[in-house]
């Protein structure tokens, strides 16, 4: 089981690798990815460090291309699948269907991996990706359940990555259009959710917070009180009279407990979210996840999560709580 | 599935113990303001030569030590920052506790942690934070270099603090 950490730029890609990622994943400095953030990302001269770095290293690199052009932007993406197979990338992870089809004639030895902006949530989804672009990995979207899971993985030949940690939204991965309704911007094709333009955060003088995105109040919490993202689904609404979160809370995936299953299930590779995370994040969430899939590869039966690694990655999670999102819920 | 979820706890700040927060206040902010953009100058030598500050050139950005009682307002001149002493708009403000801007600047902390447990604040041009964050954090850490005796004596703050626990 291969641990896949994220990286905006060369020092976090340093900090995943020097703890022990197995490989990362990065994007470059424009929308054709979905963590595009002013002065985060990799250009063309630095991707070209950090695949020197994660090679010497014996890490791999993968190049998130993961938005969905519009037509009036084809060439950008194409221009940076042909700049990641120019660097030597080891992977790049796509969603669109052009994209795929683009990048499985023009570079043939190039790997593909459907993103889970690719929202690929049944075996026959995949199974069509797999004939048609040889997809050789799917990014799992993060609404499927620990059983619907394991049916993917009995049902499919193409290796699965699912992700252990990292903020959570409402998880309608390459279809949400939230932050498209409060900004005119949504991750899918402009690659980022509430993109820092439209937002404010604006302090009350009582020692609240009041934020707003595209000028709509979003949320408006008490002296003290955590908070996470400024997106729309992490909003608190009145409705039907009641106050609260009406879509998600703010919250961290962590799903340490479930390892040993994920084991047995073979699954090829846990993602750790948050490219738009700092060095220091990076170093933190990467050495919690490598002692803890060392550990449960020594002796599943055995594995117990330790309270230390849960306390590390509570002190980095977005709001004030962790959960096991999907995988354990029964309603499915 | 509310039962599926863990609550954390907010955890509690070192603050600037009264007798050293009071003669910060003494002094005028733009002293020690220009001490500040003097090493910000020096740590940012190389950025601010490729141009990669430019995008603070005529905007106002201000860091408030809150328990220290004292401000930083700079922006960025033709040869670097400069502190900025008239009063004007301010374009973003990020205002937090020595301590957690102590951590951030060694890089001990994620400036996104402090965010959500609300020890860091940020008004203002939000997406002029979020390109000084991500210039800071892109540093390379060979090419950032703290002065040697800084760097000790701002772990040395840090563990002063963390003896007073």
């Amino acid at each position: 089981m291969e641990l896949v950490c994220p990286a905006g730029n060369l020092p976090s890609l340093k900090a995943a690798i020097d703890n022990g990622a197995d490989a990362v994943y990065v994007g470059f400095k424009d929308d054709t990815n979905a963590r595009n953030f002013a002065g985060l990302n990799f250009n063309e001269k630095n991707v070209g460090q950090g695949i020197e770095y994660a090679h010497s290293h014996g890490a791999r690199l993968f190049a998130a291309i993961n938005t969905f052009p519009q037509p009036s932007g084809w060439e950008r993406w194409t221009a940076a699948v042909d700049s990641a197979a120019e660097a030597g990338v080891d992977a790049v992870i796509l969603a669109d269907i052009g994209i795929l089809d683009y990048a499985a004639n023009r570079w043939p030895d190039l790997k593909l991996h459907l993103s889970v902006q690719g929202s690929a949530t049944n075996y026959e989804a995949i199974s069509f990706m797999h004939r048609t672009f040889g997809i050789r990995r799917v990014v799992i979207p993060r609404v499927l359940s620990a059983p619907q899971v394991r049916h993917l993985a009995e049902h499919t030949p193409v290796p699965l990555e699912l992700f252990g940690f990292g903020s959570l939204c409402v998880m309608v991965e390459g279809r949400c259009l939230l932050s498209s309704y409060a900004t005119g911007r949504s991750p899918n094709t402009y690659g980022a959710c509430s993109p820092g333009s439209h937002v404010e955060w604006i302090d009350r003088k009582d020692g609240g917070m009041e934020t707003r995105l595209g000028g709509i109040l979003v949320d408006s919490c008490g002296a003290g009180e955590n908070v996470g993202y400024p997106t729309i689904c992490k909003g608190r609404f009145e409705v039907q009279g009641k106050e609260g979160y009406a879509i998600e809370e703010p919250t961290s995936l962590n799903t340490l407990e479930l390892l040993p299953e994920m084991m047995a299930m073979g699954i090829a590779a846990i993602k750790i979210e948050g490219r738009q995370r700092s060095p220091a994040y990076v170093a933190q969430v990467t050495r919690v996840w490598r002692a803890a899939i060392d550990a449960c590869k020594r002796n599943p039966e055995s594995f117990r999560v330790q309270s230390v690694w849960n306390a590390e990655l509570d002190k980095v999670a977005e709001g004030a709580q962790t959960t096991l999102g999907a995988y354990h819920r029964s309603w499915q | 599935m509310q039962d599926t979820y863990k609550t954390n706890e907010a955890g509690g700040n070192p603050q600037i113990p009264p007798f050293l927060a009071a003669p910060l206040k003494m002094v005028p902010n733009v002293v020690h303001t220009q001490l500040l953009v003097a090493v910000l100058n020096h740590v940012f030598k190389q950025q601010l030569r490729d141009g990669d500050l430019d995008f603070l050139e005529s905007r106002t950005a201000v860091i408030r030590l809150l328990d220290g009682g004292v401000e930083f307002r700079f922006t960025k001149g033709r040869k670097g920052l400069v502190a900025h002493s008239g009063e004007g708009p301010i374009d973003l403000a990020i205002s937090g506790d020595l301590y957690d801007f102590l951590q951030l600047s060694l890089g001990k902390e994620d400036p996104d942690t402090l965010f959500f447990q609300r020890r860091i604040r940020l008004e203002g041009d939000v997406e002029l934070g979020l390109e000084t964050k991500n210039l800071i954090y892109g540093l390379d850490v060979e090419a950032l270099s703290i002065p040697g005796p800084l760097r000790m004596a701002f772990n040395k703050a840090i563990s002063f603090y963390q003896d007073r626990q």
